[in-house]
């Protein structure tokens, strides 16, 4: 089956440069159009199914993703599956104090100045083990809900099916390197707001198409 | 007409107590457990309509009470006029320490002292003048946002309707505070998580009978 991931639309604390995981804020009137954009895209493509983090961010643009859609007829499927990582007491935080505090108790995160501190700090389960309300997730968490999704899509729907699934930044980049890892460096697997990244899942196989497309 | 304005469940950010106003976080089993309890004490009221904030805690909220109801038969209709106050830069960042930055010019630590020092339409506008943004609700805002939502209800239901609204705490703080003639301190006039506030709302005027009611 074709799986088309979405990344929802940018949202308040996306622009304000806050942590956002399980915390949610809502879409900005930019993040509305380039969804436009992003529907407008995909509006000849059948989806069979579309499910979404039940996030109200993912949900919105789910709906927004299905209002442009002309060839779909299908309900969202909501699921806490798809939820971003969640981040615990760093939720609503301000990125920069974050990161400040992380290098601060660990040292620098980072072996090139290339590389994204964040997907590092995410890679090293840092978040996880400083967090003070035993709620955040680290990569392998995430991984099991991943799993969960994926059985789930093989469940629901036929192999020869079109599905939308609009999840979330470190939740699709988890997904992306811990199947089709062997593409990306270590950094440039975090697809941005309102991109598309087309997949192939068979029963035993699962194939990467297209990463973070933008229609511009 | 009679208007019930309900709080919204306690939240992952009520329990980290990070300020929480467009910014969302999911009900916490605790919270889920106490609105069941709301709901079963709310039974047999008949409601005309429902309304609540389009923030996805009180939809919820408003979606668990609606399913305990069984005097009435209800679509929710939700309005940003419901929504909490827009705390600005200062969403997702932990309540006594804003609070302590807020405050310090003014002498005091904590929001209700500045309130009792000075009014809560005051404490509204010193958190908008230090937001670096200046995104966070003033008080005007907010005074024009609450007429907006109770002409929305006058406009939309008949005068003898009992209406269900799910809004948040500073909203219905402000209610008391600014909009109600009870003589009440600020202090005491938060409202907890689940809890039941009974109004009366008509063309001329707005009282509060019974403030923050909770099922034994």
């Amino acid at each position: 089956m074709k799986v088309y991931f979405v990344r929802h639309g940018s949202t308040m604390f996306n622009e304000m440069h806050k942590i956002q995981g399980w915390s949610d804020t809502p879409l900005t009137s930019e993040g509305i159009s380039v969804l436009e954009q992003t529907g407008d895209y995909l509006k000849n493509t059948h989806f069979d199914s579309i499910y979404s983090s039940d996030l109200k961010r993912a949900v919105d643009t789910a709906n927004i993703i299905k209002d442009e859609n002309l060839v779909s007829d299908t309900n969202i499927r909501t699921t806490k599956n798809l939820r971003e990582m969640c981040f615990g007491s760093f939720e609503g935080d301000r990125g920069s104090d974050v990161l400040k505090y992380i290098i601060g108790r660990y040292g620098h995160v980072t072996e090139k100045d290339t590389d994204d501190p964040f997907t590092a700090i995410i890679a090293k389960g840092l978040l996880k083990k400083s967090d003070t309300s035993g709620t955040a997730e680290n990569i392998e968490d995430v991984s099991s809900r991943i799993e969960l999704v994926i059985n789930q899509l093989r469940t629901e729907n036929d192999l020869d099916s079109t599905v939308l699934v609009v999840s979330h930044g470190a939740f699709l980049e988890t997904l992306v390197l811990k199947y089709f890892g062997e593409n990306f460096d270590a950094r440039g697997a975090f697809p941005d707001n309102g991109s598309i990244t087309v997949t192939d899942l068979t029963d035993d196989d699962f194939k990467l198409e297209k990463f973070n497309v933008l229609p511009e | 007409m009679e208007v019930y304005f309900v709080r919204h469940g306690q939240t992952i950010f009520n329990l980290m107590s990070k300020m929480q106003g467009w910014s969302d976080s999911p009900l916490t089993d605790v919270g889920i457990d106490d609105l069941k309890k709301t709901g079963n004490y709310l039974r047999n009221v008949h409601f005309d309509a429902l309304y609540s904030s389009d923030l996805k805690r009180a939809m919820d909220t408003a979606e668990i009470i609606n399913s305990e109801n069984e005097a009435s038969s209800l679509n929710l209709q939700t309005s940003k006029n419901f929504r909490e106050i827009f705390f600005g830069s200062f969403e997702g960042l932990k309540n006594t320490y804003i609070w302590k930055t807020i405050c310090e010019p003014y002498g005091v630590t904590k929001q209700n002292e500045l309130a009792n020092k000075y009014s809560m339409s005051f404490v509204r506008d010193a958190m908008k003048k230090a937001d670096p943004l200046g995104f966070a609700e003033g008080a005007e805002e907010i005074e024009t946002r609450i007429k907006r939502g109770f002409k929305q209800l006058l406009d939309e239901n008949d005068i003898d309707s009992r209406i269900l609204v799910v809004t948040h705490g500073t909203f219905i703080k402000t209610l008391m505070m600014n909009f109600s003639d009870i003589n009440i301190k600020p202090e005491d006039a938060f409202p907890k998580n689940g809890s039941v506030t009974k109004t009366v709302l008509n063309d001329d005027g707005f009282k509060v009978i019974d403030f923050n009611m909770l099922p034994s």
